[in-house]
């Protein structure tokens, strides 16, 4: 009955407190990846800015030089708005516009050489045409000289749902394509403040 | 019977669906087709549909609520402004014109004809009961050698017409008083 006096201690606890490394160190590469990611979607842009920005570059014969190009996604802007909720003497209409943007993307280039006409009017046709195959229609075209405007919302996009909007704009020498959601609502709360503020003004 | 029964109810379903696509638009929706940019051309499109006009309506409420309520009240605003280089101006001459006869031939009213030197306007109602339309449309073949066509759809008023060609900028509706017309 006498129990044998090399029994090795019991090792549970150095394997628990491995386990806890191992998933510190896991959680911990989860967060640095997520970093990464969101560090590296900073610098890009959104998907369908992106593909209205290759149309333009194939119809222009790769013309697009990158100056900048940024995006916010929800992540930042709801660090902005906390970070917001801290910093005194922010004017309302700061934390309404703040409010209303979901996500926001932005790049602007410049065109390596002019167009000509006929590449003008490729980059309306393959922009239309790429925004098309995402279900994405064009509500404004503007070609007027060296000026182009197009702006796009999704197709399905109904009453209520948070606006869409992808746009592309140059003046023959520079671009911007730019990509938003925006909520109406937190809007028309801005738009009705200032209006508010006016007509307090008037009284005055 | 049974198969009489099976045929009525295929018939009964050809029949609603034959009727689908007069719904699917309102009356007072013109299909001016397809417009391709023209190099070296003038090439405005605007085409704003219902979600967008509330949209705007809701935008425009606390500023201006009678304007909010006008625009609230349209279901699609297009407008196209083509430039007419050497290639395309007869093309587009005649397609307006084939336009103006399909609007004339389809219970369309036209409401106002200029033919003044080169300019060349057309102004068209579709009317519903009462003192409401159900659509306007707008063609111009101007002096300057651009061709216009507009067309705004939605539930509007007589009266509300010459704030559309204001808030719009549609200058053939500016002064229009249909009243006396």
């Amino acid at each position: 009955m006498n129990a044998p006096a090399s029994v090795p201690p019991p090792a549970a606890p150095r394997a628990s407190g491995f386990r806890t490394l191992h998933w510190v160190l896991i959680i911990l590469a989860a967060f640095m990846v997520v970093a990464v990611v969101q560090a590296a979607s900073v610098l890009m842009l959104a998907r369908e800015a992106r593909g209205l920005r290759q149309a333009v570059n194939v119809a222009s014969d790769g013309a697009l030089e990158r100056k900048i190009e940024l995006s916010v996604g929800p992540a930042l802007l709801g660090l902005g708005r906390t970070v917001l909720q801290f910093v005194d003497d922010v004017p309302p209409e700061a934390h309404l516009a703040l409010d209303a943007v979901r996500r926001g993307s932005v790049g602007i280039y410049t065109l390596k050489h002019s167009q000509t006409a006929t590449q003008r009017v490729a980059m309306i046709r393959r922009s239309v045409a790429a925004m098309a195959d995402r279900d994405w229609v064009q509500v404004v075209t503007v070609a007027d000289g060296e000026d182009l405007v197009l702006i796009f919302v999704p197709r399905d996009l109904a009453e209520g749902d948070a606006l869409e909007v992808c746009i592309a704009v140059s003046d023959g020498q520079e671009m911007v394509i730019a990509s938003a959601t925006v909520d109406a609502e937190p809007i028309q709360r801005l738009i009705a403040l200032q209006h508010g503020e006016l007509r307090d003004l008037v009284k005055l | 019977m049974k198969f009489k029964v099976r045929h009525l109810v295929a018939a009964a379903s050809a029949a609603f669906l034959s009727l689908l696509p007069l719904h699917a638009e309102s009356p007072g929706y013109v299909d001016f087709g397809h417009f391709d940019a023209e190099e070296g051309e003038t090439f405005v499109q605007v085409d704003l549909n219902g979600a967008l006009l509330k949209l705007a309506a809701a935008f425009a409420r606390h500023e201006e609520p009678a304007v909010a309520d006008l625009i609230g009240s349209l279901e699609r605003v297009r407008v196209n402004v083509l430039g007419l280089g050497r290639e395309g101006r007869e093309s587009t001459r005649a397609r307006v014109a084939a336009l103006r006869t399909q609007l004339d031939g389809a219970g369309w009213t036209r409401v106002v004809t200029v033919q003044d030197g080169n300019d060349d306007v057309a102004v068209f109602i579709k009317q519903a009961a009462g003192d409401a339309l159900h659509g306007v449309v707008v063609t111009v073949l101007s002096s300057d050698n651009e061709a216009v066509l507009v067309n705004v759809v939605g539930d509007i008023d007589l009266d509300q017409i010459a704030e559309l060609g204001e808030r719009l900028n549609i200058e053939p509706l500016r002064e229009l008083n249909l009243r006396e017309v």
